[in-house]
């Protein structure tokens, strides 16, 4: 009995020391030189400060090129990017032959909603800005794609009378950037397919709810087919522009979508008809008095929906902006 | 040596354990004095681009006190950035990796690569804070959940300039001595239950021990030669 009670005693001190020994000194405890391995989740990519500081320098860039002021040069391709830059383009052409309305040149409220988590890219900055005209704000993108370049803005959608955008997490933690594989109830290109054929026609059971901003693009398209229709054949296609298509998850657990749809209005001119060009048309296509064939023109449609959980989504922003005509 | 008296295996792995742990906490108590205090550094040869990485900048949770010195009492401009970020932004230009930190020897691991010139524009969008210009930068940096890194280079903003830079990093953490301390209690505590332990072995199984238990002693034979165990 005695040798293993001897073990005994020795095995309970030397268990006891080396117990103490790492409770005292902390094995991997805070502070420990050697303990300040990296984090499992990265959290946002970017300081709420320089979210901030990025998010005003982008929009305030983008209401001087909307104030009618003339672009220095690569100014529009350093402020959009994607579908953003498409729009943006037409906009400073059109505002410069005085056929669109002109900013303010500056921007107010500017506030950053969420940022995308992790370090990878492309990164991007959900920011809100109050709007020039009316009272309801505006919903901004800024993404940058590459270290060395800097964020710029892919779409700004106004938000729709009545809507809201759920919190999204801490801006430490950043949102997370919810890609087509995750659990979404509709992954957010195939939303934006469904919304694009419910803008060329009403679908039975769509995965949306009806809004006023579809119904508008509906009425309106009825309206010009029969407008036209001494003179030309009306149609109108529509299709999910690939940049940006973004989605991301917020803290109810909804999952807030953002992309553009492209709206593409065809008028195959009767033989021995004409048409005027309107002073849009004008301002894009220079030198056209009477289109005698075909006109064509383009619209950026950025859109914004609300994917909950369970149910059907709802279209919380929309904003559109003629891009591109031609014709003869 | 008769197996009874050669040591058991718990006193051997008490020696084993102990010894070292002993001289590990007196190395560090030592080498930490009693603020607790590890300064590290490192002569960058010009250009003098550094990027501190996170490795070294993460070597402890602690908040590490950064002081960058041109060599020749110029301005040194630090930028608080992603360390994806500085990497990148440094690929094609010559410059210096501060990745890792050995806090005994009290050195830092600094790894050249790359060739060219420092860009005189840099995406600023990257920055995490306004860039520091002085003739001493110091930060204080706390690691978080951020990957972070310092670039620092000598010169201004828009007007990087060749020239060595001095590096010091130093955590201050008070309860690093008596944890050192601590360690070092423990690996003597460990020493002492070796050597108790032994001791304690011997005495159960040597003969003609002073202290050994009288119950059991050898019995003196009578003058008849009775009484003999044998």
């Amino acid at each position: 009995m005695r040798p293993y009670a001897v073990r005994r005693g020795a095995l309970a001190t030397l268990a006891a020391a080396i117990v103490g020994a790492g409770a005292v000194t902390g094995c991997g405890a805070p502070g420990v030189p050697g303990s300040g391995g990296p984090d499992a989740n990265p959290g946002a990519a970017v300081t709420e400060d320089q979210a901030l500081r990025v998010a005003e320098r982008v929009l305030t860039q983008d209401a001087k090129l909307r104030s009618g002021q003339p672009d220095p040069g690569s100014a529009l391709a350093s402020t959009y990017a994607g579908e953003g830059l498409v729009a943006a383009k037409a906009a400073v052409q059109l505002i410069a032959a005085g056929v669109q309305g002109k900013s303010t040149g500056t921007v107010r409220d500017v506030k950053v909603l969420t940022t995308s988590r992790g370090t990878g890219y492309p990164r991007y900055i959900l920011a809100a800005s109050a709007a020039d005209t009316g009272t309801l704000p505006v919903v901004h993108l800024l993404v940058a794609t590459k270290p060395d370049t800097p964020y710029r803005l892919t779409l700004s959608a106004q938000l729709l009378p009545g809507a809201q955008i759920s919190a999204f997490p801490s801006r430490d933690d950043g949102a997370e950037v919810v890609s087509d594989s995750g659990d979404l109830a509709i992954k957010p290109a195939d939303l934006l397919t469904s919304y694009a054929r419910g803008l060329a026609a009403k679908q039975p059971d769509p995965p949306y709810d009806s809004d006023t901003f579809a119904e508008q693009v509906l009425s309106r398209a009825e309206a010009a087919k029969t407008a036209v229709a001494a003179q030309a054949d009306f149609t109108q296609s529509f299709q999910v522009r690939q940049d940006p298509v973004v989605a991301f998850r917020q803290l109810n657990g909804d999952t807030l979508v953002l992309g553009a749809i492209e709206r593409v209005s065809d008028y195959a001119i009767k033989p021995g008809q004409q048409m005027q060009p309107t002073p849009i048309f004008s301002a894009l296509v220079p030198g056209r008095s009477v289109l005698v064939q075909q006109v064509r023109t383009q619209v950026s449609q950025f859109v914004v929906f609300t994917v909950p959980a369970q149910g059907k989504a709802r279209l919380v922003a929309a904003t559109e902006q003629v891009s591109g005509a031609s014709g003869y | 040596m008769p197996a009874a008296r050669r040591p058991s295996w718990v006193s051997l792995a008490a020696f084993a354990l102990g010894a070292p742990v002993l001289i590990l906490g007196l190395i560090y108590a030592i080498a930490l004095g009693p603020s607790g205090r590890v300064e590290a550094s490192a002569r960058v040869a010009a250009p003098g681009v550094v990027v501190i990485g996170e490795d070294a900048v993460r070597a402890s949770s602690t908040p590490v006190h950064v002081l960058v010195r041109s060599a020749s009492a110029g301005q040194v401009t630090g930028v608080r950035m992603l360390d994806g970020d500085a990497h990148a932004s440094l690929e094609a230009s010559r410059h210096a990796s501060l990745d890792g930190v050995s806090f005994l020897p009290r050195a830092l691991r600094v790894t050249a690569s790359g060739d060219g010139p420092l860009p005189r524009a840099m995406n600023r969008d990257t920055f995490l804070a306004d860039p520091m210009t002085a003739d001493r930068v110091e930060l204080d940096v706390t690691p978080g959940r951020m990957p972070q890194a310092l670039l620092i280079y000598p010169g201004e903003p828009g007007s990087p300039r060749d020239d060595a830079v001095d590096v010091t990093m130093t955590w201050s953490n008070a309860a690093w001595f008596w944890q050192a301390v601590a360690l070092a209690l423990a690996g003597a505590a460990l020493l002492v239950a070796g050597v108790w332990s032994h001791r304690r072995r011997l005495r159960a199984s040597g003969p003609n021990r002073e202290d050994r238990d009288p119950a059991g002693a050898t019995e003196v034979p009578d003058a008849s030669g009775a009484g003999a165990d044998r």
